[in-house]
């Protein structure tokens, strides 16, 4: 059984290819931006064009062109390889990126804090065992209201210097480690995932970090 | 005989269709607001390019089990590379392209223009090049002289705004909704055409370009001084850009360098029954014949893309899957930037 | 307030040109036919635009990139924008450190307006000639009006 993981939600571009759960072949860059040009390209180098039965794809929250166009990308290619499509959150992927990388940091809080754009980090709190708490768009002065000690993600170390305390691993998401993402963080439904509330009043009086800027 | 599988995301239509080189449509799929519940369910968001996103690939497959075809079946993948709202044309050539590597076809990248340019030649098979073609969409407003697939020659544009923008800025204004095409030929058809003075900006000049904003402006003024009836307002506004295009076309015909096989007309404005009728005339009075694709052709659609892709595999085009999507893509790229249209003098 | 004539339109394109950074979000308001677009044209000419710049009504967000223009920008048209959570899904803050904004009908992103916006309001003064309003964050101190 071979499976294809896309990760295009963040300044990262990577990808694996796993067989029966062995790493076969991977690709990692930090490009910012060009996913859309690069990534079927960069999933033909892989072994076999990257043909796989079951394709993992991030769904956000990040860019917003990135994780369209890797969903995008996912479902053309189940179509033609008749495979089956599964999403994962970017804070998901960042924490396993983070806890392979770093065999400390298992058991551990971690605070996902990578670049939301629009001047604002996307912070997610994660418990050593539970599922990870919903990511949230906050202005780094509110974002630094989480007591975390452990900060992970493409925004770690300037969230670290800001707050004055903790400690930052910075690093952007592989998806050689997305293994190691727990099996029930994995869905079916392959939306989008927005971190400013989609059904937000437009004139609603803003509350601490959800749908953007207050003035 | 080749099928070609078409995608189209280029503005808020998300359409896939499969044709073949015999000019038959075995599916065409279309997701708008109004039947985007039928594959997906929930109301689909005006712009979205979410939309999109989640929309294209169910539409795939939605065709593909229409014309009772597996995707191997299929000889080339084409997708509009724009002009566009670029994040919906991403997600498009973003699927074309793994659609076309997954299954192993070559991917044809498609000019939105393009496709409208060609698309006469899917229903009118006697249709040859070259021919005069008025095209005219929400996002347009050019003469292009079509010598062929791949080579078109601006004749004429816009130097502000679209004619189809006019319809839709006019809609909003006079409070008939969105798409303002049909709206306010809907309330036209109530109104008299003669009740509102209305400048024709450009009447009788020169060169064949055309020119809308004052004509927006001058609806405004006409609805906020309360004088008149909405419905007169749209009808005078739809007499006054029927006369321009009129005006303008005649010029360009009257000018042209080349013999033309038939005048054509495409984009969404040609589906106004008014303004078909008077290029129609407008063409009988030069002697040449008139085509215009039926009225689901002439507003964005996917089996437009799937027939200009078609020709173009035919004439051996075909495109890497690394190509970029393009928000702007003028179809004849030797064109002289026009006074006004970019920067105004 | 400035008022210019239409026919001054490119001088004070180069200048608000000249004035721009890289993360400015430059919002343009005014009614219908005000000169929206035909400011933000005339501040992408002065930016090393050659080609044309068509209107963003259709496509709501037009891109330039280097080397066409000196500076990354967003011309984008929210005129068709009826919801303000549909800003969302056109990705214009995706990149917003790098490139300017240039947005016609500001309004429409109600609270999601950004904070370091600079707001231009067109008003008619008469039919050849227009007034502009600034109205001047933070981020734009020292910066307006433009020299």
């Amino acid at each position: 059984m071979r499976r294809l993981v896309i990760e295009t939600a963040t300044e990262a571009l990577s990808l694996a290819l796993f067989e029966d759960g062995v790493l076969l072949d991977s690709y990692d860059a930090v490009i910012g931006r060009g996913h859309a040009e690069q990534l079927v390209p960069r999933i033909a180098e892989l072994p076999d064009g990257g043909r796989a039965d079951e394709i993992h794809v991030d769904l956000g929250p990040g860019s917003f062109t990135g994780v369209r166009i890797g969903i995008a990308a996912a479902r053309a290619l189940a179509i033609a390889w008749g495979a089956e499509v599964l999403g994962f959150e970017t804070s998901s992927l960042v924490a396993a990126t983070a806890r392979a990388l770093d065999r400390d940091l298992a058991g551990q809080a971690l605070l996902v804090v990578m670049e939301g754009g629009h001047g604002e980090w996307l912070a997610t709190p994660i418990a050593p065992t539970a599922t990870p708490a919903a990511t949230r768009s906050l202005l780094p002065a509110e974002a630094i209201a989480f007591d975390h000690e452990v900060v992970v993600g493409s925004r770690a170390t300037e969230f670290v210097a800001l707050r004055g305390s903790g400690r930052a691993c910075p690093l952007h998401p592989s998806a050689r480690y997305a293994d190691m993402i727990d099996g029930m963080l994995l869905g079916t439904k392959l939306a989008p995932l927005y971190a400013r509330a989609p059904d937000a009043t437009p004139m609603a009086k803003p509350t601490l970090g959800h749908e953007g800027p207050s003035a | 005989m080749t099928i070609i599988l078409g995608i189209e995301s280029s503005c808020d239509e998300t359409a896939v269709a499969l044709v073949t080189s015999e000019r038959e449509i075995l599916s065409h799929k279309l997701a708008t607001q109004e039947d985007a519940h039928r594959p997906y369910g929930g109301v689909v968001p005006e712009i979205a390019a979410r939309a999109h996103a989640e929309k294209i690939a169910p539409l795939v497959e939605a065709a593909l089990a229409d014309a009772g075809l597996a995707l191997a079946e299929v000889d080339a993948i084409a997708a509009t590379a724009g002009p566009g709202l670029i994040g919906g044309v991403m997600v498009g050539l973003v699927t074309g392209k793994a659609l076309a590597h997954g299954a192993g076809k070559p991917l044809v990248a498609v000019n939105h223009l393009e496709g409208h340019a060609l698309s006469a030649r899917l229903t009118d098979p006697d249709l040859q090049f070259p021919y005069l073609l008025l095209l005219v969409s929400g996002g347009h407003c050019q003469l292009l002289a079509v010598e062929g697939v791949g080579r078109y020659r601006r004749l004429a544009t816009t130097i502000d705004d679209a004619a189809g923008e006019a319809f839709d800025k006019t809609a909003k204004l006079l409070g008939l909704g969105f798409p303002g095409g049909p709206a306010v030929e809907a309330a036209a058809r109530e109104g008299d055409p003669t009740a509102v003075p209305l400048p024709r900006p450009l009447l009788g000049s020169p060169e064949p370009h055309f020119s809308f904003a004052g004509l927006k402006s001058a609806v405004m003024r006409a609805a906020q001084s309360g004088d008149y009836q909405t419905n007169d307002i749209a009808a005078s506004f739809q007499q006054a850009v029927v006369d321009c295009l009129v005006d303008r076309t005649d010029k360009a015909l009257k000018g042209l360098d080349f013999a033309p096989s038939a005048l054509v007309m495409a984009g969404g404005v040609a589906a106004n029954a008014i303004i078909r009728t008077a290029l129609q005339r407008l063409s009988a009075d030069h002697g040449l014949a008139f085509v215009a694709p039926p009225l689901w052709l002439c507003t964005d659609n996917g089996a437009m893309i799937a027939w200009a892709g078609g020709e173009r595999f035919a004439a051996g085009l075909t495109d890497p899957l690394d190509i970029a999507a393009r928000p702007r893509w003028p179809l004849d790229t030797a064109a002289d930037s026009v006074r006004g249209a970019g920067v105004k003098a | 307030m400035i008022e210019y004539g239409l026919d001054e339109i490119g001088l004070l394109g180069k200048r608000i040109a000249r004035s721009l950074q890289p993360g400015d979000v430059v919002g343009l308001t005014g009614s219908l036919g005000a000169g929206k677009t035909t400011l933000a044209r005339a501040i992408l000419a002065a930016l090393g635009l050659e080609g044309e710049a068509p209107s963003p009504s259709f496509a709501i967000v037009q891109p330039y990139a280097p080397p066409e223009v000196t500076l990354p920008v967003l011309h984008v048209d929210l005129y068709r924008i009826e919801d303000a959570a549909e800003i969302d899904e056109l990705g214009l803050f995706d990149d917003s450190a790098h490139q300017v904004l240039l947005i016609e009908w500001p309004e429409r992103m109600g609270q999601r307006v950004p904070a370091e916006m600079l707001n231009l309001t067109i008003d008619f003064a008469d039919e050849a000639r227009r007034r502009l309003t600034a109205t001047v964050p933070p981020a734009w101190e020292g910066r307006w009006p433009p020299q």
